[in-house]
């Protein structure tokens, strides 16, 4: 399917279509701009539901290309309009996923350079596949997870948080449902279900170990509503710099009482105005 | 219900076509899934409009897949305003449903790819888009799945989230406001009254310790009861022990539209005429 957009800046093509990872059809769909020599902007999205980022993703990769850079998004396995199933899903398929893209992208493009784009979860799928591809030129980080442990017993965190609200009291404590994740082989989270094998598979994962190699230029975006970078934002930061990494850290500033995923614009603007800075 | 991905479902994942076509406020997107070419045509094409698509859980992705591999064909997109779609993105409002969208999807679905009946299947907000679409295009809808949504004007008894910051006069307002009798809006009612007078068929599931099984109650008593008894035998309530208007009863509340809709295919059908036929001879002998 192909659509061609007017834009104030630069012209695109949207293409969507199914590509194979791992014998599977993914869903991705890419914004071709024609910037000669610019790199491509590859999305790793969040892990499971991820209402509000997905179409977060499609906004910004409107605006990124519109400054002509072609963008591309994908549905690793499991993960909405591709296939698969979560239950057999481990952290390693997810970076598979991720290099396959990068490496389909490129190939439907003619960009020989990537910067990646972890959203959430999907940092942590980035920090780790961008080691398996070359020419990976810049990393941009948006409201990353910097443990996956620590995002795992968030989630279950926020069961009890929904049930609250609910009026009705917790039915389990985090305890219990980390209990019955290792005997049940799953539970129920908000919206999805965690499962024990890629709970196993996953909770070592931590983005600062995976970017020990990581030398290029890297932005922090922050999409939670604060006045400045949070505590592990600015930690993050500061590790970063340390190891010699030039790292640009910007602020969602969008209206209060919104979902700050639900208006990207300003984070996506600079992130294309970060990504000139690299040409 | 197994959700696993079969040979049949993967099969329907390697021929679904990614959709764009044109709605009231811009493009929107989807995905449609072709029926399989070795199962008996159902002679008919399920929509799920979705905010977005692939809803909680995929439930939508894989319904549509499982129907697919059974001779059905499938679309799900996007509202406006979610996924992928063009449009504003807005918190859902009880009196201006999408079915705009919907219709733009079944003309689509009938100009592009020459699909003839629908089905429409719609959760909350969702299901108030699928039934809005009978202003439009009744006559080629032959079924809706209608969960759990809100049918009155304004949530009973006021909306109690921000009462810490309204003023004395909002609050004497609200209170004026609970006394008056609830009303069914005209959004909901035209449609309901177009479909009344389709032949659509058409299940309205509610949990009957839901806040909106109170709701719904209303249309029981306003809307249902002026049925004559040929529309009142197409339009079927179900209402279920405790609570579906959550995340962990959803992937229940699609095995049932799963389930309701294989009562539309044409084999199911022949089949139960040829079993009613066969009891009929026997007790006859």
């Amino acid at each position: 399917m192909l659509s061609r957009r007017p834009t104030e800046q630069q012209k695109w093509t949207e293409e969507r279509r199914y590509f194979e990872s791992d014998r599977r059809p993914l869903y991705a769909a890419m914004y071709r701009a024609e910037r000669p020599g610019a790199p491509m902007v590859l999305f790793c999205n969040s892990f499971s539901e991820n209402h509000c980022e997905g179409r977060a993703e499609a906004i910004a990769a409107r605006i990124i290309a519109a400054k002509g850079y072609s963008a591309f998004l994908y549905h690793p396995r499991a993960h909405g309009d591709s296939a698969g199933d979560l239950e057999d899903v481990t952290f390693e398929d997810l970076i598979d996923d991720a290099v396959n893209a990068a490496t389909y992208a490129r190939s439907r493009s003619g960009a020989s350079q990537i910067v990646w784009v972890g959203v959430r979860f999907g940092a942590l799928v980035a920090a780790h596949a961008i080691r398996r591809i070359t020419d990976s030129t810049g990393l941009a980080l948006w409201e990353p997870v910097l443990s996956a442990r620590d995002y795992f017993l968030k989630s279950m965190r926020h069961v009890m948080y929904y049930e609250m609200s609910q009026g009705e009291r917790p039915s389990l404590t985090v305890d219990q449902m980390s209990e019955r994740l290792k005997r049940e082989g799953k539970i129920s989270v908000l919206g999805f279900d965690l499962h024990r094998k890629f709970f196993e598979s996953a909770q070592a994962a931590d983005l600062l170990d995976a970017l020990q190699p990581w030398r290029g230029p890297t932005l922090i975006a922050q999409f939670q509503q604060h006045s400045r970078l949070s505590r592990q934002h600015h930690q993050l930061r500061e590790t970063l710099v340390r190891r010699g990494l030039s790292v640009r850290a910007v602020l969602h500033r969008g209206p209060a009482g919104i979902d700050s995923w639900w208006t990207p614009e300003g984070i996506a603007r600079q992130t294309g105005d970060w990504l000139d800075e690299l040409a | 219900m197994n959700w696993r991905e079969t040979p049949a479902t993967l099969s329907r994942a390697r021929a679904e076509q990614p959709l764009v076509f044109k709605g009231p406020k811009g493009a929107l997107h989807g995905i449609f899934t072709p029926p399989a070419p070795d199962a008996s045509p159902a002679r008919a094409c399920v929509v799920f409009p979705g905010r977005p698509r692939s809803g909680l859980r995929r439930l939508p992705v894989l319904a549509a897949r499982i129907l697919a591999a059974e001779g059905f064909a499938a679309l799900r997109f996007d509202l406006r305003g979610r996924g992928e779609s063009a449009g504003e993105v807005a918190l859902p409002s009880r009196k201006e449903p999408l079915g705009e969208d919907v219709v733009a999807a079944i003309r689509h679905l009938r100009e592009a790819h020459g699909q003839k009946q629908f089905l429409l299947v719609g959760y909350c907000f969702d299901a108030l888009s699928a039934l809005d679409s009978f202003k439009d295009e009744a006559g080629s809808i032959s079924g809706v799945f209608f969960a759990t949504a809100a049918v009155l004007e304004e949530k009973p008894g006021g909306w109690p989230t921000d009462s810490f910051a309204r003023s004395a006069a909002s609050r004497l307002r609200s209170i004026v406001r609970r006394a008056r009798a609830p009303k069914i809006p005209a959004s909901f009612e035209i449609p309901f009254r177009a479909l009344a007078r389709s032949h659509a068929r058409a299940l309205f599931l509610y949990g009957e310790q839901d806040r909106l099984r109170a709701e719904f109650r209303i249309a029981e008593e306003v809307l249902f009861s002026q049925l004559d008894s040929e529309a009142r035998g197409r339009l079927q309530i179900e209402i279920w022990p405790g609570r579906i208007h959550t995340i962990e009863a959803l992937p229940a509340v699609i095995e049932r539209a799963i389930s309701w809709l294989r009562e539309f295919h044409p084999a199911r059908s022949e089949r139960r005429a040829r079993h009613e036929q066969r009891r009929a001879i026997s007790q006859e002998s």
